[in-house]
């Protein structure tokens, strides 16, 4: 963890308000909006109607997970195991928080505002408040965090009832447009990537890559995003601890 | 509308919530020293870090696996988003260019066939 220097003190406290958070979402919401719109073309073409396919955004907000549950629905599997099986997807979303917290001073966790913005922590969410906290850890506000966490949200739900709605059309005949916002999501991550960046977590960042890409190649998606976290972690334990590097560099 | 399908969503969707919530409140904002500096706080820190790099394998590497000519599209707009993010430093910026860079390349293959 970074140690507050005197330069950081010396500087004078700029915490992001929720409307800097609604401009940080642009890249969510732009990379959200072809997803959701083709979740809703696809649970319409699955036999959902339009506001069933818009509540299962409203509530579950949980990307791959909606598409798995909308096929498991329709090919009949009962409902309980379909739930279980999107639930085991998404319980990953467990480490958020407290990784979160552990980049957060005390104190900085509003009751009422975390419960607001939790609704909204999905991966990219998360990605976000990372990569601002590991680049200015004062600037992190729960306001932030609301105005990011709301327009990711919003759009999800909109794109959900433009494809629900809509279906086949507007993009269609504009192959390099489509495939552009396909590339949205990837563009993000490694947007947040670069900015969450730091010399001496070179090695968890190979390892987590490594991880991941043998979980997909060898396995499933969902297989592949717990591969990559617990590589990244393993090799964050059996690394010697900075301030230890440090004490043996001065020696 | 089916009540399975109100049934399911909420029943889903309070699940994910309380994946998302009780974590941030469950132990407060406290942060003991041992938690601090201990093997617990290495992993913690690194959860982030291990999760962008998993989420960026994922988002790219199986359309590129489905369609090997997004291959080229998809390394020229990596290139382009890094140098665009290491002048800039700015997210917004570097997704948007790297996103047109994409497409741009995308769009010259589908016309030299």
């Amino acid at each position: 963890m970074p140690t507050h220097t005197a330069q950081d003190t010396s500087t004078p406290l700029r915490v992001s308000t929720f409307t800097q958070g609604v401009v940080d979402s642009l890249p969510i919401v732009i990379g959200y909006l072809p997803i959701a719109f083709a979740f809703g073309l696809s649970a319409v073409k699955l036999g959902f109607t339009p506001l069933e396919s818009t509540l299962f955004s409203v509530l579950i907000y949980a990307g791959a997970s909606q598409f798995v549950i909308t096929a498991l629905l329709s090919a009949g599997m009962s409902l309980w195991v379909s739930a279980l099986t999107v639930m085991a997807m998404d319980v990953r979303h467990i480490l958020y928080g407290p990784s979160l917290r552990n980049r957060l001073t005390g104190g900085r966790l509003n009751g009422k505002k975390t419960a607001l913005w939790a609704f909204g922590l999905t991966d990219e969410v998360f990605a976000a408040a990372t990569a601002k906290l590991i680049r200015d850890k004062r600037s992190w506000s729960e306001n932030w965090m609301c105005g990011i966490a709301l327009c990711s949200w919003l759009a999800w739900v909109f794109g959900t009832i433009i494809g629900a709605l809509f279906g086949h059309g507007p993009l269609e005949n504009y192959p390099a447009i489509e495939a552009s916002l396909t590339f949205m999501l990837p563009a993000l991550f490694l947007s947040f990537l670069l900015a969450a960046f730091k010399r001496q977590q070179s090695l968890v960042f190979v390892a987590s890559l490594a991880g991941a890409l043998c979980g997909l190649l060898f396995w499933s998606i969902p297989v592949a995003i717990l591969c990559g976290l617990g590589a990244g972690c393993i090799t964050a334990l059996l690394q010697r601890p900075a301030v230890e590097l440090e004490a043996t560099n001065e020696n | 509308m089916k009540t399975d399908v109100i049934l399911v969503c909420t029943v889903v969707g309070v699940a994910n919530y309380l994946f998302r919530y009780l974590p941030l409140r469950l132990g407060g904002n406290r942060k003991t020293g041992a938690m601090k500096s201990g093997a617990l706080a290495r992993v913690l820190d690194s959860i982030g870090i291990a999760s962008i790099c998993a989420l960026l394998v994922v988002s790219s590497t199986p359309e590129i696996l489905r369609d090997s000519q997004r291959l080229l599209p998809t390394l020229a707009g990596f290139v382009v988003l890094t140098l665009i993010f290491w002048r800039s430093k700015s997210i917004i910026l570097s997704t948007l260019v790297g996103a047109v860079a994409y497409g741009l390349i995308f769009k010259a293959m589908l016309l030299t066939g």
